[in-house]
């Protein structure tokens, strides 16, 4: 029986993490999941248990809210006083000071759902979210929020992420286009990625320069030139792609979306090709690739919960949630 | 000589407001208390049930049981469950057991209370929580659920609801006109109007309970809720009386005659009926002028609404599109639809004609049954590839080509006084290609007449259907289901009364008479049509509604218009009148004034 719970991480390796403005000198990091809701559930008709969640044993998983809640993805600050972990969520985004036993929401009615978060790891009092209605901007610790839309052309954004190179550089991904700000969102230009809508972006972990964007029905878009200019990637279909994944060397990446099984490339990215596939396994919304083991990939799957590969995605496990729509796979203590 | 009454001004007259306003209750009282007996003796489990115990004194160590199980089990939780238990809390504090009382309040530190992603998701949400906190003041933020103390969860439930009900008043409800749903917004107010410590929040529920009732009165018939609803289910579409909506309005309006839960044809087949016990243990009382409105059906009449989509969030230029209401009202029918096109997901239901009856499935409509992940992305947050699977397992409908609920953006409507015009011009690319039409085998008669015309009576009330293309009828259980699949079809419809036209027969040979010109509807998708009246309507789908050869635009379309209620969009002030009595709602200064 696996029982790998636990990842040693060393300084500033886990790829969604920011760095925070001290050094991380290593500790061990927890598998968590964001189960945005389980298969058959609805607003107000709820079945199953759904929430942020950590892993505790193989296919083990404890639920860190005090009941059901609609979370779509975490976020972490990590100071030389303290750390913070966020979950962006349907009643708002929610923030512990005591890694997940206690929350507090921190946004007001005027966000509705927030399906991304993105602190500053310089300044704990500044947060961007992704919500229905746009970005939204605190400075003041979630005391006070502005709508920060100058510069786009619609509304829904999904995610945030910071670029690896410039920590200035913040990318969001919206309805028609990947966005980008340099001044902390107060003004966004849009990088002119695709026709189709845009449902994921991905920056190269070993060349910050190739960004990747999963588009609507139409596979994966591509730059070498940090985002000037796109073309398309060879994939095996131009398939709806919602997730990335990738080691910190970038040797392997990993991709999949609706109905496309885990594709992987292993030339940065330019060529696609299909490792595996389950039918029953519909959609896969996000990847993980464990910071000390780049064959050992996690994948968040839309209603059939967390799925692991220790073979470099050729073949693949159930790893706990069962019927959970994980949105988001994160490292955290 | 009119006399103007300020009645008040301020949640602390609004009590006797109410008791001043509605002057006779029209048996309201015996109705309400037939509620409450019939409610207490239920055992289903539900906050309301339990209500209607502890208030009647009926069965009470077993609503005991019934509470403490809900309030220890962790499984319930969200809006619905946020308002409906503080609102019991509030109505039994007086008889119910420390240890209860305790568990109640404990259940909103250990639950989260799911704020949800509907406007009566956020209704129910944030009247419970203004009301918790409003009842356990001062409390730090490690004895609420989502952390934030008393002051900050009531000084947010407090702006949100004011943007609402601002909202509402000056551009119209997104969720408008649900027979289902009117349910969970009737019962936060009334929570509101009852409990808000807060005088002006106090009398603005109170105004908002006027506005739901008055807002239903005006389309309601012998307890149907007539013409286009944000929100229906296919039972309920089909089958009038059996929507939630005609509890309420036996309850407020006294009709239908009938008790809905004896009557196994309409008895209510998911939760919010017993909700009514809300109303029954309100202090509210219906003002005489909206009951009037409801059921005063001397003469026909046209009323007008403006209402507004719901929040778009993707794939639209616009956040809330209005929506433009007709509907004619007569004592035997109503005729009543919304513009068409997407104005709600999944549950729209565009036009009907239904009979003032109490007979089952009285009703005739047309619909394009149309499903698609884009339409439910323009409204919710998930990938649209999964969300048509994911609200067909829970709405179980969704894709369902004979379903009997949709929006489309293929389908659009003209209608004018009793005569209507509706559109389909459907792509060949698109998941369904048919439109379906309802006629209900209750029907007294159906002719499917040489001319091109489907003649339906039921008892004096007569309707003209002309298909605008070949279609198939198909033998269901409880209606003759008209099918075409030509892709641009379409109706011309006439509704008529014996009082107003006559015999059956008079009605068929005026209608052979007054055949619909569709030589260019496979051309460009006009048709023209003579109405009994004189007037010339003429319609073009993607095009312009004409009416005596004069363009028809929804420019200046009022939130209200017609005999019953008149108001401007975007003021905020809703004039209720009977023609002898009016009632005036000023949300502007939160005032209601009678003359």
């Amino acid at each position: 029986m696996r029982t790998l719970l636990v990842f040693l991480v060393m300084t500033a390796c886990a790829s969604p993490a920011p760095a925070g403005d001290v050094p991380r000198t290593g500790g061990a990091q927890r598998l968590h999941a964001a189960v945005f809701l389980v298969r058959g559930s609805v607003a107000g008709a709820q079945k199953g248990s759904f929430g942020p969640f950590v892993r505790e044993a193989d296919t083990t998983w404890r639920r860190l809210s005090i009941s059901n809640l609609y979370t779509f993805g975490f976020g972490e600050f990590r100071g030389r006083e303290r750390r913070r972990l966020y979950v962006a969520a349907g009643n708002g985004l929610h923030r512990s000071d005591d890694d997940g036993r206690t929350w507090r929401i921190i946004t007001g009615w005027q966000t509705m759902e927030v399906l991304g978060v993105l602190p500053d790891p310089a300044d704990s009092a500044r947060i961007l979210i992704a919500t229905p209605w746009g970005v939204y901007r605190t400075e003041d610790d979630g005391r006070s929020w502005e709508a920060c839309m100058t510069g786009f052309r619609s509304w829904y954004v999904r995610s945030l992420t910071r670029d690896r190179e410039d920590p200035e550089r913040v990318f969001a991904v919206a309805e028609d286009d990947i966005y980008a700000t340099t001044d902390r969102g107060g003004s966004w230009r849009g990088l002119k990625v695709s026709r189709d809508p845009v449902l994921a972006f991905f920056q190269h972990p070993g060349d910050p320069r190739t960004l990747m964007a999963g588009c609507e029905d139409g596979g994966i878009r591509r730059s070498t030139d940090g985002g000037r200019t796109w073309h398309d990637a060879a994939c095996p279909a131009r398939s709806s792609i919602y997730a990335f994944g990738g080691p910190a060397d970038g040797r392997t990446l990993y991709a999949a979306g609706w109905q496309t099984g885990i594709w992987r490339s292993t030339d940065g990215g330019a060529v696609w090709a299909q490792v595996w596939q389950d039918p029953a396994i519909e959609g896969v919304f996000c990847f993980l690739v464990d910071p000390a083991d780049a064959g050992h990939v996690f994948a968040g799957t839309d209603g059939n919960g967390v799925y692991e590969s220790r073979d470099h995605g050729r073949t693949w496990s159930f790893a706990g949630l069962r019927g959970g729509k994980i949105k988001h796979l994160f490292l955290y203590p | 000589m009119k006399c103007m009454h300020i009645l008040c001004i301020g949640g602390l007259l609004f009590s006797g407001l109410s008791m001043t306003a509605a002057q006779t209750d029209g048996g309201f009282d015996h109705r309400k208390t037939r509620v409450l007996e019939v409610a207490a003796g239920e055992s289903e489990y539900n906050l309301m049930t339990v209500l209607a115990k502890l208030r009647t004194g009926r069965d009470v160590d077993r609503a005991y049981v019934m509470l403490d199980s809900m309030a220890r089990d962790r499984a319930m939780g969200g809006m619905f469950f946020a308002y409906s238990m503080i609102g019991l809390y509030l109505h039994t504090r007086d008889v119910l057991p420390e240890s209860l009382q305790t568990k109640i309040r404990e259940a909103f530190r250990l639950r989260t209370m799911y704020r949800g992603d509907t406007e009566n998701h956020w209704v129910m949400y944030y009247t419970g929580m203004y009301l918790a906190a409003q009842t356990w003041p001062g409390e730090a933020g490690d004895r609420w659920f989502n952390g934030r103390n008393s002051t900050e969860n009531f000084t947010e439930a407090r702006g949100w609801l004011d943007q609402w009900m601002q909202t509402t008043v000056t551009i119209g409800q997104g969720e408008f006109d649900s027979p289902t749903y009117m349910v969970v917004y009737l019962c936060p107010m009334l929570l509101l109007a009852e409990f808000a410590a807060d005088p002006a929040m106090k009398t603005r529920a109170g105004m908002m309970v006027d506005l739901l009732m008055a807002d239903f009165a005006a389309e309601h018939l012998a307890g149907n809720y007539g013409g286009g609803h944000s929100r229906d289910y296919p039972d309920d579409i089909v089958n009038p009386l059996a929507a939630p909506s005609t509890m309420w309005a036996w309850l407020y309006f006294g009709q239908p005659e009938l008790e809905q839960w004896n009557e196994a044809r309409y008895r209510p087949r998911h939760r919010g009926s017993w909700e009514t016990v809300f109303a029954a243990v309100s202090s509210y009382r219906l003002p005489d002028v909206i009951r009037t409105i409801a059921t005063d059906r001397a003469k026909p009449y046209v009323h007008r609404e403006k209402k507004r989509v719901r929040n778009i969030i993707r794939y639209g230029d616009v956040k809330n599109p209005p929506v433009y209401k007709y509907t004619y009202m007569t004592r035997d029918y109503v005729l009543g639809s919304i513009q068409g096109g997407i104005l709600q997901p999944i549950q729209q239901h565009t036009w009907d004609v239904t009979f003032a009856a109490q007979r089952t499935h009285n009703t005739v409509f047309s619909l394009h049954p149309f499903a698609s992940g884009r339409e439910l992305a323009m409204f919710f947050p998930e990938e649209e590839k999964f969300l048509a699977g994911e609200v067909d397992r829970y709405h179980l409908v969704y894709t369902n080509p004979g379903k009997w609920n949709s929006s489309s953006p293929y389908e659009q409507t003209f209608q004018h006084r009793n005569a209507l015009i509706v559109l389909y011009d459907i792509p060949g690319n698109v998941r369904q290609q048919h439109a379906n039409g309802f006629f209900p085998r209750t029907l007294d008669e159906r002719v499917v007449d040489g001319s091109g015309w489907v003649f339906a009576r039921w008892a004096d009330a007569y309707v003209g259907v002309f298909p605008l293309s070949p279609a198939v009828w198909i033998d269901e259980d409880a209606c003759w289901r008209w099918r075409s699949t030509t892709g641009r079809t379409g109706w011309v419809v006439e509704v008529s009364s014996a009082s107003e036209t006559g015999s059956f027969g008079a009605f068929q040979a005026g209608l052979r008479a007054r055949m619909p010109d569709t030589t260019g509807f496979f051309r460009d998708r006009t048709v023209r049509f003579t109405t009994a009246g004189g007037d010339v309507m003429m319609f073009t789908f993607n095009g312009e509604r004409k009416l005596n050869g004069k363009v028809q635009t929804f420019d200046g379309y009022p939130l209200y218009d017609g005999p019953w209620m008149r108001a401007a969009a975007g003021e905020g002030v809703i004039t209720l009148t009977d023609g002898t009595r009016t009632r005036v709602l000023d949300f502007r200064n939160g005032s209601v004034r009678e003359y």
